[in-house]
């Protein structure tokens, strides 16, 4: 059940991506797959699982850009990031941890998206510094994945957890 | 706890880093091994560098093509032929043009003459029994005919898909036809078949020639005139038959 969820949610994620990417008019700001990463990163305790998907993931967006690997690497580092965070600063797991570590993990995507591209110079992204539309994507995303995650965890993993009882 | 998390996150960028690296073909091409076991050496080498020939061969072709496509055009044209012996049963001879008169173009030189039955006065026809000239002059092994749009060439035809109206055809300078003595009452239409009336004992009655193109009358006048379009090209004939029996 497990493995068919995160098979789920990729296809999902594949979709929305195929999607807001077919039309260029900034919507692909709007970032599914890292939405998706940071759910399943939230949701399944086991480390290999959520980092397999963050590579798959970043692999399957590396696919279609001009410099491969480069957000399967920003994926797990961010997995990494969060998690070295949760096991050492941001160790309970309420709701305005999440927030934080939402905010954080989009904030470090666009970071480490330029910084990355500064150090090894791949060229061969075009980059526009509209930050505007940067940030409200960003807002929309935070708010997609809380929602999304605040969603699951009221009916799914409540309810199981409340099964035993 | 943080330890393993390092593990793990350092084991992921090796792979990622790996997938990356064999991406570029910076660690090996995966290519090769395909290319190498799948499709033998030889194959490969010889899709990399074509023959040095290969600008004389494609010439060759060129001319090859060429001749291929005069050979189905004369297939073609015998082929229409034998379908208009088949249906009418004229006696047929097929014969070459070899050369136009200097002075007058109208005036065509065939290479066939009195052996081969030709008589003068005969039709001359193309493809499905178009007729465009006659015979006029033969001597043993060649013949001349007159197309019909040269000045000199008269011809009496019936109009129409009744047949019923007759006319003489006379060519106009090599240029085109002109129908001439066609009385006023009869009615003539833009489009309509002019064939041969069968006047003359040589030319087979219901041949088509063209189809008429434009009309001129005034009330002035005893006789309407048109003028006829023809349905083949007369400056690229090639193979031409003459109906030496009916």
């Amino acid at each position: 059940m497990k493995y068919l969820s995160l098979i789920l949610i990729f296809l999902v994620s594949v979709y929305v991506w195929l999607m807001l990417n077919f039309y260029t008019n900034d919507w692909h700001y709007i970032q599914p797959f890292l939405i998706a990463v940071l759910l399943v990163y939230y949701n399944i305790e086991d480390q290999r699982l959520y980092y397999t998907f963050a590579t798959v993931a970043g692999l399957f967006i590396s696919s279609f850009s001009g410099a491969f690997g480069l957000h399967a690497i920003i994926f797990i580092v961010l997995i990494f990031i969060l998690k070295t965070l949760q096991t050492t600063l941001l160790t309970s797991k309420n709701i305005l941890t999440i927030l934080l570590l939402t905010t954080l993990s989009f904030l470090l995507f666009w970071f480490f998206y330029y910084f990355f591209n500064l150090i090894f110079d791949w060229n061969l992204y075009s980059f526009s510094t509209q930050w505007i539309l940067i940030g409200k994507a960003i807002i929309i995303n935070i708010l997609v994945t809380i929602f999304l995650h605040v969603v699951y965890y009221n009916l799914v993993v409540k309810k199981h957890e409340r099964q035993p009882l | 706890m943080f330890k393993q998390n390092i593990k793990v996150f350092f084991l992921f960028l090796a792979v990622i880093l790996l997938f990356v690296l064999i991406k570029n073909g910076q660690i090996f091409d995966l290519g090769i091994l395909f290319r190498s076991t799948l499709v033998p050496q030889q194959a490969a080498n010889s899709l990399l560098s074509p023959p040095n020939d290969i600008e004389t061969v494609y010439q060759q072709l060129l001319v090859e093509n060429s001749n291929l496509r005069l050979l189905e055009k004369e297939n073609e044209e015998l082929r229409e032929f034998l379908n208009f012996k088949e249906k009418t049963n004229y006696q047929l001879v097929l014969t070459n043009i070899i050369s136009r008169d200097p002075v007058n173009n109208n005036i065509v030189m065939i290479n066939a003459g009195q052996k081969e039955g030709l008589a003068k006065g005969q039709a001359v026809v193309v493809n499905n029994g178009i007729i465009v000239a006659k015979i006029i002059e033969v001597s043993p092994d060649s013949a001349k005919f007159r197309l019909l749009t040269d000045n000199f060439s008269k011809l009496a035809v019936n109009i129409g898909p009744s047949q019923k109206i007759g006319g003489v055809l006379t060519g106009i300078l090599g240029l085109g036809m002109n129908l001439s003595y066609i009385p006023q009452e009869q009615e003539l239409k833009k489009k309509d078949l002019v064939t041969t009336a069968g006047a003359d004992t040589k030319i087979p009655a219901g041949l088509i020639i063209g189809q008429i193109e434009n009309i001129h009358f005034s009330e002035e006048e005893l006789f309407k005139n048109a003028s006829v379009s023809s349905l083949v090209d007369y400056n690229t004939l090639g193979i031409v038959g003459v109906i030496i029996s009916l």
